[in-house]
């Protein structure tokens, strides 16, 4: 591993802790309980494998990354109930097409993830995984704007920091199916970079007053 | 591949739409909503569309007096500044019209709506467009959809008196002694205020939809929204 991506993912972890007492300190982990599960994962997670990187296996990473492609799917649908279950004139519509996004993207994953998926599969089938997530997040993002529902402004950091790091991250797998393991730490270096950016980006959010 | 370009249109569309998404903007519009400000926002909107008309009226009042006169040259110049009023009128018009279709996207339900009288009209067009109109709302299935679809047709019979009465400004520079153009001009004019009547209508019957808005279920932060209305509700509750 670089020096400086070590140097960049030990600023993520930082960001991300920051984040979370950030998340409590100022009571905005309750506007997406499923995010802030997702933000402590993701610390405990990078803080482990920075500490003992001889446990940072295939395995434990498969593992890593279905939870959290399983909380990205649940923020959307949480952030949706949240959303628009006050609202009881569009609350039927937008049941409709979140279950429709979700039965359709279940469907993609079923399709795309082999019957046994493991590290050497990962990069085929994760692109469409996220594509999907990233799908039914923006499709809450969309309908907040359609609706115009006021929703508090961390909510909509939440998708708009995320919607555009898994986009990177897409291209980030999608790129080592292209050019090889070989590139695989410059490619590392810019994910780094995009995450930490994504990480700065909430903790700015959290830290404002809504 | 595919998964790329899906994962870069959203996160586009996202950025785009959500980024520029002003949630004090938003909001206002609730607050607007609850108000239950109905009757003198419908009356302060009828007064402010009647000014624009009022003008143009009395401008194309003065062009037949020219005309009957022969002053035709004034005559026709008197239209052309009419048919300008009514043309930055409508643009006003169109904006408004779609703020009312995001305002109606906020409202739980609408009030049923009828759909917009054809024998009001005196052009050709507008009549044909709000009879095909009013065939068409019977085959829309929620009031919601009625509602926007009313907001479409008044602003597309905007559009078709608007081009009339350029029609007619021009015929009349051509022929200024013809009586055709001028009629036309008056009978798009006439339309002109009967759309506006319709979008005042639409604009009370959404106002009676917000205030008929169940308030206990929004979230906290809306529920507070609609001063006076919003706090003459509550006191009406703990009263009982």
């Amino acid at each position: 591993m670089l020096v400086i991506h070590r140097a960049l993912i030990v600023l993520g972890v930082g960001l991300l802790a920051v984040l979370v007492a950030l998340l409590f300190r100022r009571a905005k982990a309750k506007q997406c309980f499923l995010f802030s599960a997702y933000v402590s994962a993701a610390t405990v997670f990078t803080a482990f494998f920075v500490l003992f990187p001889d446990y940072y296996s295939p395995d434990a990473f498969m593992v890593k990354q279905g939870i959290y492609d399983c909380l990205l799917f649940g923020m959307s649908l949480e952030l949706a109930i949240r959303t628009f279950a006050a609202f009881n004139g569009i609350a039927a519509f937008v049941r409709l097409l979140l279950g429709a996004a979700v039965a359709l993207s279940t469907s993609l994953i079923l399709l795309a993830t082999p019957a046994n998926p493991d590290y050497s599969s990962f990069i085929r089938f994760e692109p469409g995984i996220t594509a999907a997530g990233i799908w039914c997040l923006a499709f809450v993002g969309l309908l907040i704007v359609w609706y115009q529902i006021p929703v508090p402004a961390f909510t909509r950091a939440i998708i708009l920091g995320y919607v555009p790091y898994l986009m990177v991250f897409t291209v980030y797998v999608d790129l080592i199916t292209r050019l090889g393991w070989g590139a695989i730490q410059n490619l590392n270096l810019v994910n780094a970079v995009a995450y930490d950016s994504v990480a700065g980006y909430w903790v700015y959010a959290a830290w404002r007053k809504d | 591949m595919i998964a790329v370009l899906l994962a870069a249109v959203a996160a586009g569309v996202v950025v785009l739409v959500l980024g520029r998404f002003d949630r004090n903007r938003a909001l206002r519009r609730w607050d607007f909503v609850l108000s239950g400000r109905a009757e003198t926002a419908t009356a302060a909107l009828r007064s402010r569309l009647a000014e624009d008309t009022e003008i143009a009226t009395h401008t194309y009042d003065l062009a037949l007096k020219r005309k009957a006169s022969l002053s035709y040259d004034e005559a026709v110049r008197l239209l052309a500044i009419a048919a300008d009023t009514i043309e930055e009128a409508a643009e006003d018009r169109q904006r408004r019209l779609r703020a009312l279709s995001i305002y109606a996207r906020m409202a739980e339900a609408i009030v049923p709506v009828a759909p917009i009288r054809p024998s009001q009209f005196k052009l050709a067009e507008t009549r044909s467009l709000t009879r095909i109109a009013q065939w068409l709302h019977e085959l829309l299935s929620s009031y919601q959809e009625r509602f926007r679809f009313r907001l479409t047709v008044i602003g597309f019979g905007i559009r078709l008196v608007v081009r009339s009465m350029r029609g007619s400004r021009t015929r009349a520079s051509i022929e200024p002694s013809d009586h055709e153009p001028y009629q036309t001009f008056g009978d798009s004019l006439h339309d002109f205020r009967a759309l506006d009547d319709e979008q005042v209508e639409s604009f009370r019957q959404l106002m009676r939809s917000a205030a008929a808005m169940e308030r206990d279920s929004l979230p906290e932060g809306l529920k507070t929204l609609g001063g006076e209305q919003a706090e003459a509700d509550s006191d009406k509750k703990s009263e009982k």
